[in-house]
């Protein structure tokens, strides 16, 4: 039989030599570091679901209520999270119509109560005493037992909602209802409602 | 052959559908404020500068104003107010700025700049107050009686005059009940003020097994105000229903660091609790009853 001789070849010298070569080059590499920093701007950003919410009311002797209701949206990096409070733009707290008005109910968020005629108001479910709901929109219905408040002037206004963390886009609903009945004048009442919203 | 035509026609319904809707939803006005917060001290005597970025992240222009309030809290849940509080200084007068109405587009940023001046002899320690960028109230709509509604977002000022302030913090307790039925595990830290100037407090709760292996590292900070007590909830949103868990904790204030209280926590909703200790009840009476047969028979 014929044997074939297997001629081992010793690669090291050979690699010696390669890295002898290249050692200028692998002792030149420089390496240079990149700080990569960003920072992130505290935010706090608030919309509403309408400019304005309309109550339309054709009154009748036993009085006739209309419920409709906003959706406010936080957003809000801060860590802390948010506050929303809720309160009429100014110290008169009546919807206006020249000069005839309808007051504010005088149910209060902690302790509300069923709107009465030629009042109107706000609830939001599950805040304050206004219960679990769930409350829905009615136009010209008899005035129901749900349970409002009377908007707080803008010295004292109400939180509506508070959070502990960040909040993308974070919604409270809130019902407004007027109620109305022929002692009430005929016209276009209207009141101004802030919503505020800043971090804690 | 009408099948793929009533096919594509109903996915260009879809399509176009989405878009109208996805329209609707933001064609409101959205009204940004940065920053949420400012803080800086200043000399009595003393001014700086600085300005309030207001963004319309919406796709409605509006008009909006800038205008310095009162700021002040009650209660250990910091309940906020923007009027004057007897007595207090009316920190809103520190800070001028242009209250003139601006416009702004959709995606438009608009930077109002605003000066902080702390009167002359103003006694040191901590003054507060909030610069409120508020939407400019929509015209009536004739006819429509209703809400015409205002947005407004707020930063708050933090002011420190130095001096012989006096700083004063204390932790006032850090609580967590033992046995809670659902998730979130909640602790509560109370941090008390006493002095007469803010300071930031950082806190972190850190949630282990009974084994200690960590399972929840809960971290927050925020400002605490001169002369009152704040509440913060520390939670574990993502707890699980069962367990058994040890809560402990930092907390770093005023250049000091101080460790949290531990506290056991048993995670259990009300129904398996019972039963597990009507099982322990059962397992325990069945233990003696065959106890007693066992030893009856070793008398015999």
């Amino acid at each position: 039989m014929k044997q074939t001789s297997i001629r081992r070849v010793n690669l090291l010298p050979i690699a010696g030599g390669i890295l002898a070569l290249l050692a200028p080059v692998v002792a030149g590499a420089i390496t240079s570091n990149t700080t990569i920093s960003s920072v992130i701007s505290p935010v706090i950003s608030v919309f509403t679901s309408g400019p304005t919410v309309n109550l339309p009311v054709t009154p009748t002797s036993s009085g006739s209520q209309t419920i409709a209701s906003d959706t406010v949206t936080v957003s809000t990096n801060d860590p802390g999270g948010y506050t929303l409070t809720l309160a009429d733009s100014d110290a008169n707290t009546n919807l206006v119509s020249g000069s005839n008005n309808v007051a504010a109910h005088a149910g209060t968020q902690a302790v509300p109560t069923a709107l009465v005629v030629d009042k109107w108001g706000y609830r939001i479910d599950n805040v304050g005493g206004f219960g679990a709901g769930p409350t829905s929109g009615a136009t010209n219905q008899s005035i129901s037992a749900v349970k409002f408040a009377g908007v707080p002037a803008n010295a004292s206004p109400n939180t509506i909602k508070t959070t502990a963390t960040t909040a993308n886009n974070d919604t409270t609903t809130v019902w407004y209802s007027d109620a109305a009945d022929f002692n009430q004048a005929s016209g276009t009442y209207t009141d101004i409602v802030t919503y505020t919203a800043t971090a804690n | 052959m009408k099948r793929p035509r009533v096919m594509w026609g109903l996915i260009g319904v879809v399509l176009t559908l989405t878009i109208l809707n996805a329209a609707a939803v933001r064609a409101v006005q959205d009204l940004a404020l940065t920053p949420t917060r400012v803080q800086l001290e200043l000399n009595a005597g003393g001014s700086t500068g600085g300005a309030v970025g207001i963004i319309n992240q919406g796709d409605t222009a509006y008009d909006f104003r800038v205008y310095p309030s009162p700021y002040n809290v009650t209660g250990e849940d910091y309940s906020q107010s923007f009027s004057l509080k007897p007595q207090q200084v009316d920190v809103s007068h520190w800070i001028s700025v242009t209250t003139s109405p601006y416009h702004l587009t959709p995606g438009q940023r608009q930077d109002v700049p605003y000066k902080v001046t702390v009167p002359q002899g103003t006694v040191s320690g901590g003054y507060y107050a909030v610069l409120f960028a508020e939407t400019v109230a929509p015209p009536v709509v004739p006819g429509q009686t209703g809400v015409i509604l205002k947005k407004r977002v707020g930063a708050i000022f933090y002011i420190r005059v130095p001096g012989a302030v006096d700083e004063q913090g204390s932790i006032d307790s850090f609580t967590a009940h033992f046995w809670q039925s659902a998730p979130p595990l909640r602790t509560d830290l109370r941090m008390a003020n006493r002095g007469n100037v803010h300071y930031a407090v950082s806190m972190e709760m850190v949630v282990t097994d009974l084994l200690g292996k960590k399972k929840a590292d809960i971290s927050s900070s925020n400002i605490v105000l001169p002369q009152t007590v704040r509440h913060f909830v520390l939670a574990w949103t993502a707890a699980p229903h069962y367990g058994i868990f040890k809560v402990s904790g930092t907390v770093q204030y005023l250049d000091r660091s101080e460790a949290l209280p531990s506290h056991l926590v048993l995670m259990a909703p009300a129904g398996i609790l019972v039963a597990t200790l009507v099982g322990v009840v059962v397992l325990i009476f069945l233990a003696v009853i065959l106890w007693r047969r066992s030893r009856r028979r070793h008398r015999v």
